[in-house]
């Protein structure tokens, strides 16, 4: 899962900052493990 | 083989023809990365993407999403299928298919900001595996 704040500086080039979870539920584990569990500076491009 | 080839060319040539716009975007940080390439074919987007954490594991998917625009909200929703290799232990890699999307709001009075949000839910299909299900 993924929620993002994002900030369109021109028409192809978009900045975000974002928290992603991914979780993954084992058959002997009590709790989830996460494989990712960040929050992130990314850049998108559009073209 | 050259079957195969003349397939593959056309389907990116048609692909190419129908796209109207695609995207690249990603993130970098000292344990793990994380890129994502769609292409737009009006209403679908075909995307595929993966994410690589150090010392936890890696998994890549592909996908199709189709999606609705109108302003201030964006609307996908799609199938991914997907791979994962967790470092957690024996059988902890597998494939599956999920469900999912994603939501955009642009804020009316600064349309230069957004709000994004994006699920999937996938169950795990391969025998001998541990994993019931994963959430991205």
């Amino acid at each position: 899962m993924e929620s993002r704040i994002e900030y369109f500086s021109t028409e192809n080039a978009r900045l975000y900052i974002s928290y992603n979870i991914n979780a993954i539920d084992y058959v002997d584990m009590d709790d989830t493990f996460r494989l990712e569990e960040d929050v992130n500076l990314g850049v998108g491009v559009y073209f | 083989m050259n079957v195969k080839k003349s397939i593959l060319c056309f389907v990116l040539a048609i692909v190419g023809v129908i796209a109207n716009a695609a995207s690249i975007s990603g993130n970098l940080t000292d344990d793990s990365a994380r890129l994502n390439v769609s292409i737009s074919a009006e209403p679908f987007i075909f995307e595929a993407g993966g994410v690589y954490a150090s010392e936890r594991g890696k998994s890549g998917y592909a996908g199709i999403m189709i999606e609705s625009k109108a302003e201030p909200i964006e609307i996908g929703i799609g199938v991914r299928f997907r791979v994962v290799e967790g470092e957690f232990g024996d059988n902890d890699s597998g494939y599956s298919t999920g469900f999912g999307g994603y939501y955009r709001y642009i804020f009316p009075t600064a349309n230069r900001f957004s709000f994004y949000l994006s699920g999937y839910y996938f169950r795990m299909k391969v025998s001998n595996v541990n994993m019931k299900w994963n959430l991205e």
